[in-house]
């Protein structure tokens, strides 16, 4: 890591099909979340973010995505983690601009 | 004749230059410069030299010629007095003209003798001093070595000048008691150790007449009507006519810009006197009312409903947070983006050849968030230099006390700076525009090809970055508020007044935000929001925070704006609560009737006004603060030419202030009278007959105290002070 260059931590996201369901899998150090593909779940994507925020409070993240089988749900997936670690990187800056980050010690 | 004012000017009838006698201080010694220069820095004005058994008459010329006209400078002696066995002291003061004339008399009658061994009779203090136009002033009582009564009856009886033997008394309070009685006295340093006699002075006599000189002192004293009259109308007054009474009847008062005593009996119409005169005045444009003392108005005085108090958090370095309370109260969730717009659009092969070639389709949108803060930030710096430099070229202070080349100088160092700050803030304005294009771009060509080809539109965004911006916006408002709710609001007591022993009382305001805990019944809302509503308000902004990334969160919002009259909280302002009392020792303290009426009074006089009036200021207070505290404060306020007038029946306010007009009413057989005169020359004049005369002090004793047997009376419970 170049000097002033800030640390961020990769955590794995794969893509896992349940039958005709596809969901992407996001594993933060403290949960795994789980973002539905197949079908719209506002809240369970809501509910995913809330938890993506709290842990960019305490660290600045982003994530690998892993294989995925199927051409349409590879394409899918990449763009959205693409898209994802994107706006994660935005968002972790602004709760720094905003003095909203926390001590990683005290916080875990 | 010298002229001079009486405001702060201090007499001092007994004061050692030297150790004459064995027993006295070496510290009485002190050498003419020194003498003057430390009678200069107190306010006494007039002193007399009164060593033991010796008059030096050239240290005497030497103070003369040190203090010039500022100082008069009285030669006395102090006597040892021998009466039978019996010694005491008396001090006879005489006119500084008459100062070599002393010095002859004392070195004759001393000779022989040294001061620790003379001593004199009455009779020959009479035979040897009397023609000399003398001040006879007596040890008396508790002064001591004191001459008794029949002594000093024997100086009065055998001198030429009755009215001229005063006795001397230790100190004001004994003074006052003894001049109430009748008494003529007078209390001077007896100068000890002249290191202290600044402090000394502070406590010695005022003098209520400006005294001119020896000769115009002694005229004081004989009550010379002429030279009294002469004082009195160097000072300013004013003829008004009033109209008090329902008859219609006027009375022409001549009033002056001092003390102006109104007294009589109950139901004369001294009240109806008072407001006539606070009328004249308001309706010349003066302010002036008539002062009158009761408890239930030191409550409204201080405001201790609130009614008028008002509080600007600002001040007090809070935010009233109207913005973020609106904020929260009007925030909404941000969608997402649904995986169906992923999976739709990858879903649909897009034919086009020449869509496909667009690659600026697949480009990610830049966070605009971080360049119009960039461009903001430096805005508003180059804003305030910009308001600087021209705060620094306008600024007419700055010029008139700063050299134009120093000017110069600043204003070149602005220009420069802004000039940076301006290269700055065009790049800064260049980014945010070419990215707000950019991101206008991606989105005007993503439309249109998904309007040219029919294929649905490539999501730009996982819908992440808007929803968590808008948690963090309502997090930043939630706590922004939560954080100024905690803010402590501290507010200076206000003094109300003195209660003697008991210290100083304060009236105290409790200012403190609901901020979901506070239980004190005792404390009142500031807005017309209730105290329910506050608390819930407050304890749901808790709770906000606690689930501010939770998916109940705006179900606890849509709860705040829920709240019974939420929608009149549009700041911390409506969250407020407070109360005022007094306290003493800072602990809550309901005053007394007569502490009421003390601090009332005291408030009044406390206040600059030009014109005071009131109405029996005594109701309600004891004697000790009538004397100690208001007489002095009323005393004050003439010195400086206020008209102060004063409806009473009192002794101490009457007589004690020495009022420079006595008004006196009463209901004769024929009706009512009006009688004006003064203490100075002790007689009372009816302004409608002038032939008409009355004895002031028989007349003030008679109407004030009930008689000369009360001032008896209270003679006997003074004792010996």
């Amino acid at each position: 890591m170049a000097k002033g260059e800030e640390y961020m931590e990769m955590y794995d996201a794969k893509m896992i099909k349940d039958g005709e369901n596809h969901h992407l899998e996001l594993n933060i150090k403290t949960a795994t979340l789980q973002i539905s593909m197949t079908e719209d779940l506002p809240n369970e994507i809501k509910a995913a973010f809330n938890q993506l925020i709290l842990r960019l409070k305490i660290e600045h993240f982003n994530f690998n995505l892993g294989d995925v089988d199927t051409v349409l749900f590879s394409q899918i997936a990449k763009e959205y983690i693409d898209q994802l670690n994107k706006e994660l990187t935005t968002i972790h800056t602004e709760l720094a601009h905003h003095k909203l980050l926390l001590d990683p010690v005290k916080a875990e | 004749m010298r002229e001079q004012n009486a405001a702060n000017m201090k007499i001092d009838v007994h004061v050692h230059t030297k150790k004459t006698k064995q027993g006295d201080a070496e510290t009485r010694d002190i050498e003419p410069k020194q003498f003057v220069e430390m009678i200069a820095g107190t306010d006494v004005k007039i002193v007399a030299i009164t060593n033991h058994n010796v008059f030096d008459y050239t240290q005497y010329a030497a103070i003369i010629s040190e203090a010039g006209q500022d100082i008069q400078v009285w030669p006395g002696v102090e006597l040892d007095v021998l009466e039978g066995e019996r010694r005491a002291h008396l001090l006879v003061i005489i006119s500084p003209q008459k100062a070599l004339l002393l010095s002859d008399i004392m070195t004759k009658i001393v000779s022989g003798k040294t001061p620790d061994t003379f001593s004199i009779s009455i009779e020959d203090v009479i035979t040897n001093f009397d023609h000399l136009n003398p001040i006879y002033i007596a040890h008396y009582h508790q002064k001591k070595p004191n001459l008794l009564d029949e002594s000093i009856e024997k100086l009065v009886s055998g001198t030429k000048y009755r009215v001229r033997v005063i006795k001397e008394v230790t100190n004001s309070i004994s003074a006052g008691i003894y001049i109430s009685h009748g008494h003529q006295s007078i209390f001077g340093s007896d100068i000890q150790d002249w290191d202290k006699y600044s402090d000394i002075a502070r406590d010695l006599p005022d003098l209520r007449l400006p005294v001119e000189s020896y000769e115009h002192f002694c005229l004081l004293l004989d009550k010379n009507l002429n030279a009294i009259n002469t004082v009195l109308d160097k000072k300013k007054t004013d003829t008004i006519s009033l109209r008090p009474f329902e008859d219609d009847t006027e009375l022409d008062l001549k009033v002056y810009n001092d003390i102006n005593i109104l007294f009589g009996s109950k139901g004369t119409g001294k009240t109806k006197i008072l407001n006539a005169i606070a009328k004249y005045y308001r309706d010349k444009g003066i302010s002036a009312d008539v002062f009158e003392t009761g408890a239930e108005k030191l409550g409204a005085n201080y405001d201790l409903k609130g009614k008028m108090f008002s509080i600007d958090l600002n001040t007090h370095g809070i935010d009233y947070c109207t913005i973020e309370v609106d904020a929260v109260k009007t925030a909404t969730e941000k969608d997402i983006t649904n995986p169906s717009s992923y999976i739709q659009f990858f879903s649909t092969e897009t034919k086009n050849r020449n869509a496909k070639k667009i690659k600026i389709q697949n480009f990610a949108t830049e966070n605009l968030q971080l360049f119009e803060r960039n461009f903001s930030s430096i805005n508003s710096t180059h804003k305030k230099v910009s308001e600087f430099l021209g705060f620094i070229r306008s600024d007419k202070t700055l010029r008139e006390n700063i050299s134009t080349e120093k000017i110069g100088a600043l204003e070149a160092s602005l220009v420069a700076v802004i000039g940076d700050l301006d290269g700055i803030r065009q790049n800064r304005y260049v980014e945010l525009k070419i990215n707000q294009l950019f991101n206008s771009l991606i989105a005007a060509v993503k439309r249109e090809i998904s309007r040219k080809t029919g294929a649905p539109e490539r999501p730009a965004t996982t819908g992440f970055q808007n929803y968590a911006l808008n948690r963090i916006g309502i997090e930043l408002s939630a706590r922004k508020i939560y954080s100024n709710l905690k803010k402590e609001i501290n507010i200076p007591n206000e003094y109300v007044g003195n209660l003697g022993q008991k210290g100083d009382l304060f009236c105290k305001t409790d200012v403190v935000f609901q901020d979901g805990y506070v239980s004190d019944g005792s404390l009142a809302p500031k807005s017309m929001v209730t105290k329910n509503p506050q608390k819930s308000f407050s304890r749901k902004m808790e709770e906000i925070i606690s689930c501010l990334y939770e998916t109940n969160l705006f179900e606890k919002i849509s709860e705040l704006n829920s709240i019974e009259s939420a929608e009149l909280i549009k700041s911390l302002y409506e969250l407020l609560l407070f109360k005022r009392y007094f306290v003493l020792d800072d602990k809550p303290y309901s005053p007394s009737n007569g502490e009421i009426s003390m601090l009332l009074l005291h408030k009044e006089l406390s206040e600059d006004k030009d014109v005071y009036i009131l109405d029996e200021p005594e109701k309600s207070l004891g004697n000790d603060y009538i004397n100690d505290t208001i007489v002095p404060l009323i005393k004050d306020k003439a010195k400086i030419g206020k008209k102060i007038f004063i409806a009473t029946h009192n002794a101490n306010v009457a007589v004690r202030t020495l009022p420079y007009n006595s008004i006196y009413r009463v209901h004769r057989s024929d009706g009512y009278d009006t009688f004006v005169g003064n203490p100075f020359s002790n007689n009372l004049i009816n302004i409608r007959d002038r032939t008409d005369t009355l004895d002031w002090k028989n007349i003030s004793m008679k109407t004030l105290e009930g008689g000369k047997e009360a001032f008896g009376e209270r003679g006997r419970i003074y004792g010996d002070v």
